[in-house]
């Protein structure tokens, strides 16, 4: 299985990438990233979610442009010839195709229409369509269950045939390099087998291949080379087998496997207090089940958050992690079970009136007012407090101005509160990353929230930064009483944070109790790191 | 009854008519996401070059209307290339602006060109009638009837050229996803380039078509394209069948609407009813269907 180095030493890697770093608007999600990729290899990029491998392919195959990201430094380089920032359409003449995450297949093109589009530039001269129709006949003989699904819409596939139906479009192009962004995501494992088979048989055929990939024993088994990313940077690489054998979930996790449990790095006394258990639950999910069509994203859940409790839920992509605070604010409506927020049912409530109950939510990307400054994004937040009337508000009134005085300073106290003063009046949209997801935050809480849903507050984050916002949260249920419930990837942050951490897998609760117990647990190392890795 | 059947066939016209300025403003949208407040103008320019081939230049009637087609295409994918090329990625609003701007200049630079008079396109449908069911029968206009087969024609056209030319699979392959397009190595902005090109020639078709007849073409004639606006709305912005569909739909009420108005509402209100009537019924529609009838929900993921 070694890679292919019958052409001599001197042949340049068919890709270098160094010292690269990507950011998208103020927050860096890659920093100092440096992979070579020899011709006829396969090379494996694991690492949690948003360790930030989907970006170092984007950076490579040109489509960050189309998520506002930009190289800030490094290069990339195919066949020793400089590539940096090169557009899309560009790189696949150049010979790299990419398959992106989720299989994303055209749904109202068929099979047959799917590959063609993959063919490309659309000229339509004979010797083109001659060559085309040989491609597309090796790439249906490469996946037998798609020659039997020509005519039908893509849309209509399996997940796994859709994975395959990507996976043949890019071949389409023939391509001398393959990037593949979680080929298994989603996927059951016999068809990580068949997935893991076709990958071989393609770089046999000799195709160079990239995935990037949370499964890391899944990718493992097909690569010669590996790389785990953690944070944005790499943590590890060298041969599959020597990282597969090293403590890959501390790895994953911290991207330091030297550094002791996460738990025991936090004096006992900085620990949060945890609130005296048994706490009587504030909010209160009971056997929820959430379906899209014939995907269901959350699967007969129960969970439960105590008042003054901060829980974590993490779990790798896909697990329906966000779907779960989308279903406590009724953002998506649950086909059954029941939430309960201090014994009042949320299901079937407006989102609004939700928010009108007390409970605050943050986004993954910051969802703020970019023209209002800091202080008008907390003013939104209290919105639902302010009593007077319209046209009170419009004569500006005695007691409505007196009103939005008493508004406006309880929103000063936030700011101070959450070391803001510096960005007091400055519009949202000025704002680095790092300060926005502190509003966001701020604007959660404004609403005198009892509790707050975040997610991924960390994401994009610095190591600074993470440290702050994590001073704010506990600093938040110490002195205002707030309950939180977060997603969060960043298990650094959670193991000091959350009094509790629950896993998620496939819409299930997997694990359930303190992060020391739960970050210890082989489970969920099994969850994160794909079938298999329990046995390494 | 025959009145009933007198109206109708004046609907469908209207609504073929309607159908087909609004395909022209789907085959842009849906690739491009661009609203393109020119399309009254190509259709000026469409029926502007027709008379100019035909009557100026004293070339046949059809050879003129298929060049002044190919002439549309080129200006189509000129102002593609010079002034939303650079718009890519920049707000919705400031395309939208962009657009009228080219809408303004076109507008201009025809007026300068041909004058504001109304002039004859010189069609052979020209007034010609046929009663069908003898005497007392239904009136039916040749020109209706050639917008209606136009009408059908062009959408089957479009459809079969979406279905089976590799342009046509690249194009509907951007319109369902435009970053797993340029992934799978699809020029997009050839797709644009093309797109521009269809809607300009199915505009010149339609221009043709309304200035045809009675009518005759002058500058107004542009603006009869935001009275095709609720067939669009009606049918959803991304559909080209909803385009025709909603046309349609659009036509035949506003007649019925205009045939059948209540006479009791006090004057000026009871004459303009069917001005009116055809926004009650888009409002009912969106009210239950807020992407039109054909049209694709589109959601933001959080």
């Amino acid at each position: 299985m070694s890679p292919n180095r019958a052409e001599g030493p001197s042949r340049p890697p068919v890709l270098a990438v160094r010292d690269l770093a990507v950011a998208y608007g103020g927050g860096r999600v890659l920093r100092g990233v440096t992979i070579e990729v020899e011709s006829g290899s396969v090379v494996a990029v694991v690492g949690a979610s948003g360790a930030g491998k989907t970006t170092l392919l984007r950076a490579v195959s040109g489509l960050l442009g189309f998520h506002r990201g930009r190289i800030v430094a490094g290069t990339v380089e195919l066949d020793g010839r400089p590539s940096t920032g090169d557009d899309a359409a560009g790189m696949v003449r150049r010979g790299v195709a990419q398959v992106m995450e989720g299989g994303r297949v055209f749904p109202g093109l068929t099979v047959d229409e799917n590959l063609q589009a993959g063919a490309g530039r659309g000229r339509g001269r004979e010797r083109d369509r001659e060559a085309a129709a040989a491609t597309r006949a090796r790439v249906l003989e490469l996946f037998p269950i798609l020659a039997r699904r020509r005519r039908m819409p893509a849309g209509r596939l399996s997940g796994g045939e859709r994975q395959m139906l990507a996976i043949g479009r890019a071949l389409m192009s023939s391509p001398r390099l393959l990037l593949l962004d979680e080929p298994f995501l989603g996927l059951a494992p016999p068809l990580v087998e068949q997935v893991q088979s076709f990958l071989a048989g393609i770089n046999a055929g000799g195709t160079t291949v990239v995935v990037a990939e949370q499964r890391a024993a899944a990718a493992f088994a097909v690569a010669h080379r590996a790389y785990v990313l953690a944070n944005g940077t790499i943590a590890a690489e060298g041969a599959p087998a020597d990282i597969g054998g090293r403590d890959i979930g501390r790895l994953y996790l911290s991207g330091d496997e030297s550094a002791p449990a996460a738990t025991a790095t936090i004096p006992a006394a900085a620990r949060p207090a945890a609130p005296p258990a048994p706490a009587p639950a504030l909010l209160e999910l009971a056997r929820v089940t959430l379906r899209f069509g014939s995907v269901t994203a959350l699967d007969d859940l129960s969970l439960q958050v105590g008042a003054g409790e901060i829980v974590a839920v993490i779990g790798p992509n896909g697990a329906g992690k966000t779907s779960v605070l989308n279903c406590v604010n009724q953002l998506y409506r649950p086909q059954g079970g029941s939430i309960r927020l201090d014994g009042a049912e949320l299901q079937g409530r407006r989102p609004w009136a939700v928010a009108g109950l007390g409970v605050g939510r943050s986004f993954q990307r910051p969802a703020l007012f970019d023209r209002l400054d800091v202080v008008g994004n907390l003013l939104v937040g209290r919105h639902r407090l302010m009593a007077r009337g319209l046209a009170a508000n419009a004569f500006g009134l005695g007691r409505s101005r007196r009103e939005e005085a008493d508004h406006r300073r309880r929103c000063e106290e936030i700011v101070d509160f959450l070391g803001l003063g510096a960005y007091r009046d400055r519009p949202a949209g000025e704002l680095p990353y790092g300060v926005a997801k502190v509003v966001e935050l701020g604007r959660a809480v404004a609403m005198d929230a009892r509790l707050v849903l975040l997610d991924e507050p960390s994401a994009g984050l610095t190591e600074d930064e993470t440290d702050h916002l994590a001073r704010c949260i506990l600093s938040l249920r110490q002195e205002r009483g707030v309950t939180v419930l977060m997603v969060e990837h960043h298990v650094g942050l959670v193991a000091r944070l959350a009094d509790r951490v629950v896993v998620l897998d496939s819409g299930r609760a997997v694990a359930d109790g303190p992060p020391g117990d739960v970050l210890a647990d082989p489970e969920v190392a099994r969850v994160y790191l794909g079938s298999g890795a329990a046995a390494r | 009854m025959t009145r009933l059947a007198q109206l109708l066939v004046a609907g469908v016209a209207v609504g073929s008519l309607y159908g087909l300025i609004a395909l022209g403003f789907v085959v842009v949208y849906r690739a491009s996401h661009v609203f393109n407040f020119a399309h009254g103008s190509f259709l000026l320019l469409g029926a502007y070059l027709t008379y100019g081939f035909h009557q100026q230049l004293g070339l046949p009637f059809f050879p003129a209307l298929g060049l002044a087609a190919v002439a549309a295409a080129a200006a189509g994918v000129a102002v593609e290339r010079l002034a939303l090329r650079r718009m890519v990625g920049q707000p919705p609003f400031a395309v939208i602006m962009i657009t009228i701007g080219v809408a303004l200049v076109m507008d201009a630079l025809m007026v300068w060109a041909w004058g504001a008079e109304r002039l004859t396109v010189g069609d052979p449908w020209g007034l010609t009638t046929y009663r069908l069911g003898g005497a007392g029968g239904v009136r039916v206009a040749a020109i209706d009837i050639a917008r209606l087969l136009a009408a059908g024609l062009v959408l089957a056209a479009y459809w079969l050229f979406c279905r089976y030319s590799s342009l046509g699979v690249a194009m509907r392959a951007t319109a369902a996803d435009q970053e797993a397009a340029v992934a799978s190595g699809i020029d997009v902005h050839r797709v644009f380039a093309v797109c521009w090109a269809l809607a300009a020639a199915i505009a010149t078709v339609a221009g043709v078509l309304l200035a045809g007849g009675a009518r005759g073409v002058d500058p107004s004639l542009s603006a009869v394209a935001l009275a095709a606006f609720p067939a669009l709305v009606l049918g959803g912005v991304n559909s080209p069948v909803g385009a025709i569909v909603g046309g349609l739909a659009l036509g035949v009420v506003e007649v019925l609407a205009a045939g059948y108005g209540p006479g009791w509402l006090p004057g000026a209100l009871g004459a303009n009813v069917h001005t009116v009537v055809p926004y009650l019924v888009l409002l009912g529609v969106l009210l239950v269907r807020p992407s039109g009838m054909f049209g694709d929900r589109e959601r933001a993921r959080l």
